[in-house]
């Protein structure tokens, strides 16, 4: 199925339930990496099941001491002479790590082989089932691994974190060893495009739940109504601007989302190689943004539904305080929004000598002619962030890439609206 | 940058919803309109605020003490 409709699709299971919705995004990444790096054994035995959604799958990354930084983690992978690996280790905050709606859990493990590369490059992929299949494929014996604890947390408190203590558990190789780090990356860019989703499909709940207050609660008098008349708070300006505020971001934040999953089918499938690559970096450049700019806002828009509820909102009963809760996280897994700030400046828009990024404001600046043609206001509106001097954004990337020591030398993109 | 992309996708939306007017489902894209608009005047100043932070220069985070 193409990304751009399953996105439409996966907003939605976000505005029903994050903490659930969780369970089968990690079940789909381990789904893709398999299929781009399992063994066709692997394949045979876990990608139906996973599918199908008999099994789930889950991602085992973080670490005490290892949270934003990845290569910092210690667990081990030892070979045995069978071929399969002796896992140990302490992992934390792995989400749906434990439960019983499946019938068994595919832990995907990041380790370490003895005498591997220190930091991220000497680091391996492992597949660790809770129940290692027999030779039929059905769940057998229990691997040894323990769950430790289930965190206490703000929010998503429908979706098990999970403290794991592997001891000597019985792991298989996904890929090759030492290339763990590069096959993760290949699923986190998705990833951060599913997080950012969140942002737009809890955000969409938060202000269905709080327009439709708006629209029976009567508070005050607006301006307008008659003496003694209790007014619909919808009526109130105030009130207005909010659901306004929230209205607007969602719409932007859609149409950002799925003009990014739009690009992502195009640079897998698009026949011509030149469409392809174009695509290809217009998703690089595009993922940070969509993952921070959309979880931030989701953050902002879920605050305001409670905002928009008042004091009913503070209080359980209306639901408004769930949503609050429930996606202040996605400002903070699948890379914090200040990796992704860092990601954006130091590795994206330095991309392909910075065409990407230029081509990018180009298509904008076009966007705002064409809106001020029409509409000389709207359009005068879309021009006016870059009504400052001309040179001030180039000469401020250019010093950031410079201070960053960023060897590549790239295109300092044109003024973009002149 | 989310915030300008956030713009140049709301003035296409206009310009889409500008253009399929006539014979089309009106309500729907006069909101389409309306929202774009409001984007436009109401949020997208966030942009050239954002931009003037950015641009200031390192020395207010380097300098602070805690």
């Amino acid at each position: 199925m193409p990304l751009l409709v399953g996105m439409c699709v996966h907003e939605m299971f976000k505005s029903a339930n994050l903490a659930m919705s969780l369970c089968t995004m990690l079940t789909q990444a381990s789904i893709d990496a398999l299929l781009e790096h399992g063994s066709p054994d692997q394949r045979a035995l876990y990608l139906e099941k996973l599918v199908t959604g008999e099994w789930s799958g889950t991602m085992c990354l973080t670490e005490p001491h290892a949270g934003s930084d990845v290569g910092a983690l210690t667990s081990k992978a030892v070979r045995q002479e069978d071929g399969t690996y002796r896992i140990t280790g302490q992992k934390i905050f792995i989400t749906w790590g434990d439960q019983d709606l499946t019938d068994n859990i595919v832990q995907l493990v990041l380790a370490r082989t003895p005498g591997s590369a220190p930091g991220t490059k000497g680091i391996s992929l492992f597949l660790v089932p809770k129940f290692l299949p027999d030779s039929s494929g059905a769940p057998g014996e229990r691997n040894s691994y323990e769950i430790v604890s289930i965190e206490h947390k703000l929010g998503i408190h429908g979706s098990p974190t999970c403290v794991i203590e592997f001891d000597g558990a019985t792991g298989y190789l996904v890929g090759e060893e030492q290339q763990g780090m590069r096959y993760m990356f290949t699923m986190m860019n998705t990833a951060r495009i599913e997080v950012g989703a969140e942002g737009l499909g809890v955000g969409e709940r938060a202000y269905q739940k709080a327009l439709a207050f708006a629209k029976e609660r009567q508070q005050g008098r607006a301006v307008g109504a008659e003496p003694g008349e209790s007014s619909l708070i919808i009526e109130h300006p105030d009130v207005r601007r909010m659901l306004l505020t929230m209205r607007a971001l969602l719409e932007a934040m859609r149409a950002l989302l799925y003009t990014t999953a739009f690009s992502v089918d195009n640079s897998r499938h698009h026949s011509s190689d030149e469409e392809r690559a174009f695509h290809s970096d217009r998703v690089a450049l595009l993922t940070p943004i969509v993952k921070a700019w959309l979880t931030d806002r989701g953050v902002e828009i879920a605050s305001l539904g409670m905002q928009v509820h008042g004091g009913m909102g503070y209080v359980e009963e209306t639901g408004a305080a769930q949503f609050y809760r429930d996606i202040r996280i996605s400002p903070i897994y699948e890379g914090t929004n200040g990796i992704q700030a860092i990601d954006l400046v130091l590795r994206k828009i330095p991309l392909s000598s910075g065409k990407a990024v230029s081509s990018l404001l180009t298509e904008m600046g076009r966007t705002a002619e064409e809106l001020a043609a029409i509409n000389q206001e709207l359009g005068g509106l879309l021009r006016a962030p870059r009504s400052r001097p001309v040179d001030a954004r180039p000469t401020g990337l250019h010093s950031a890439s410079t201070r960053a020591n960023i060897r590549t030398r790239w295109q300092v993109p044109p003024p973009i609206w002149s | 940058m989310g915030t300008l992309a956030g713009g140049w996708l709301m003035g296409r939306s206009w310009i889409v919803a500008e253009g399929l007017a006539a014979g089309n489902d009106e309500d729907f894209l006069e909101a389409k309109k309306s929202t774009a608009s409001f984007y436009l005047s109401q949020i997208l100043p966030r942009a050239g605020a954002l931009e003037a932070a950015v641009t200031a220069g390192s020395a207010p985070l380097t300098g602070a003490r805690f």
